[in-house]
């Protein structure tokens, strides 16, 4: 049996999906600026699939809607974007402890361009503390991007509370949010959330990878990121990759079809999980909220005394795929930063591995996972130094 | 891209000399908790030998590993053919490492080193 469990990181393409990127590379292969009859469909085409993606959010207009090759781009348009074409106006940026590593990443680059960036810690659950977030603000501040829901902790933002807090300062303060992993999971409507910017990967709800688009309200001042010749969007100019947009907005219809089912469905199911975990393994620590502040597609647990990057490969060994925050993991070599912001120690962050679902999972694979996890966890803590009591 | 050879994964899966002795002649515990990898090892020496060795861990795969094949490689030589096995030795065995998970490798001969000389101050005055 195979489970794939590391659905925050990738999602199976569906079937339906599929098909429809097959069609637009096969048969309605044509680009959208040319002056004869395919073109000019393709156009109508991705005009109305852009208003469809409007729609999903509560967006007032298509033209809001701007295709990029996913979360990371969107990311980066986003906050380059807002950040440079505003500078005349302020340099101060803020972000919170649980921003997505691309975001981290731009950050850096802002700094390097003079901005100056403050980030906001969360509390032991992962959630934002509203009021440092209300301390940060000042006078000069022009973005604040939140993550919607932590990637590795699955703590759900408070969005409205920050929406709320940046509409009663007396100067413009555009929010940007990474949905990435909140988007066709759970109702997001801009207009309520006072959003701005929105960025969303659609490799995340089993569209294909490498397509994603950016929410900009109008009147947003921003600039692009990339420069190229005239082209449909010329916020993103190169041509448009209209087989993966296309196979992005059939996911999404059937993704938000079950949203509802899946997230009843998959709540039951992270209980039921988290409830087995805890009664049937010692020395375990649930990373991230319990309850409604919790996202539904993720469980993160850290088991004592044993390290997980040998925890995810004996897993992997066991047919079964998630992901982890240790170090030894990792490239860098660094202990997963969320465990360490929900105030986590080395330890906790190196026995971190994360479950994440998709609507797709099942009572089954979830059983599968609990038995192996336990054969996993016993065997290394029988070869550990570390041990509870001795 | 971590990736690992077979032979890495078949230490991982089924590690030799794993446990502890009990009263060993030497042991010593290397690493930390705080850097996600650390290790104990016991020996049982005679005549100068490692008649036996055994080893537990706390740390990723390739430590585990590299431990494992560290006591295969020292179990039978003398103290002083033992301390010249170094990292590269056993990881050469092992078909190689990622270049980051070289500093796993390290800990396996650090602890074994550590041990051979608690051994060797345990003689001292006797």
């Amino acid at each position: 049996m195979k489970v794939f469990l590391d659905n925050c990181r990738t999602t199976k393409v569906v079937p339906e999906v599929a098909r429809e990127v097959e069609k637009y590379m096969m048969e309605k292969f044509a680009r959208p600026d040319g002056l004869y009859e395919s073109a000019q469909e393709i156009y109508d085409e991705l005009v109305e699939t852009r208003r469809f993606f409007a729609k999903t959010i509560n967006a007032s207009s298509d033209e809001e809607i701007v295709f990029t090759s996913g979360a990371t781009e969107a990311n980066n348009l986003a906050l380059l974007g807002v950040a440079r074409a505003n500078k005349k106006r302020g340099n101060h940026i803020v972000i919170s402890a649980l921003e997505h590593g691309s975001v981290m990443s731009i950050a850096d680059v802002l700094k390097r361009e003079g901005f100056e960036v403050t980030v906001v810690p969360v509390d032991n659950e992962g959630m934002l503390k509203l009021d440092e977030l209300e301390k940060a603000l000042r006078p000069t501040t022009i973005l604040v991007s939140i993550i919607a829901v932590g990637h590795f902790v699955g703590s759900m933002m408070p969005l409205k509370e920050v929406g709320e807090i940046l509409s009663r300062q007396d100067h413009k303060i555009y929010f940007h949010t990474d949905a990435a992993e909140m988007y066709a999971k759970m109702p997001l409507d801009v207009q309520d959330l006072k959003l701005d910017l929105v960025s969303v990967s659609g490799h995340k709800f089993h569209g294909p990878k490498g397509i994603g688009f950016l929410y900009v309200r109008r009147g947003t001042k921003i600039e692009p990121i990339m420069y190229g010749a005239e082209s449909f969007d010329k916020r993103r100019p190169g041509g448009e990759n209209v087989p993966a947009i296309m196979g992005m907005r059939k996911a999404a219809e059937l993704a938000f079809e079950h949203m509802e089912e899946s997230y009843r469905r998959l709540r039951e199911l992270q209980d039921y999980f988290i409830g087995r975990i805890e009664t049937e393994i010692d020395h375990v620590v649930l990373n991230g909220p319990r309850g409604e502040k919790r996202t539904p597609y993720n469980v993160n647990f850290s088991f004592s005394f044993i390290e997980g990057e040998a925890i995810s490969l004996g897993l992997s060994l066991e047919g079964v795929e998630v992901a982890t925050g240790s170090a030894c993991a990792s490239e860098s070599l660094e202990p997963n930063y969320a465990i360490l912001a929900i105030g986590g120690d080395h330890e906790r962050a190196h026995g971190s591995i994360r479950f994440t679902f998709n609507r797709f999972t099942t009572k089954e694979d979830l059983d599968y996972t609990v038995e192996k996890l336990k054969k996993v966890v016993q065997w290394l803590r029988n070869i550990s130094p570390l041990k509870a009591e001795r | 891209m971590l990736k690992y050879t077979e032979l890495v994964l078949d230490h991982f899966k089924n590690p030799r000399n794993l446990g502890r002795i009990e009263n060993p002649d030497a042991e010593a515990t290397e690493g930390s908790i705080a850097c996600g990898d650390m290790m104990t090892v016991y020996l049982k020496i005679e005549d100068n030998k490692i008649v036996d060795i055994k080893f537990e861990s706390y740390g990723c795969a390739a430590n585990i590993a590299t431990a494992s094949m560290m006591t295969e490689v020292v179990k039978g030589l003398t103290l002083e053919e033992a301390k010249k096995i170094t990292w590269k030795d056993i990881v050469e065995r092992l078909g190689g490492l990622p270049p980051v998970k070289y500093h796993c490798s390290n800990l396996a001969i650090d602890t074994l080193r550590k041990a051979i000389s608690a051994y060797e101050e345990s003689l001292v005055g006797k």
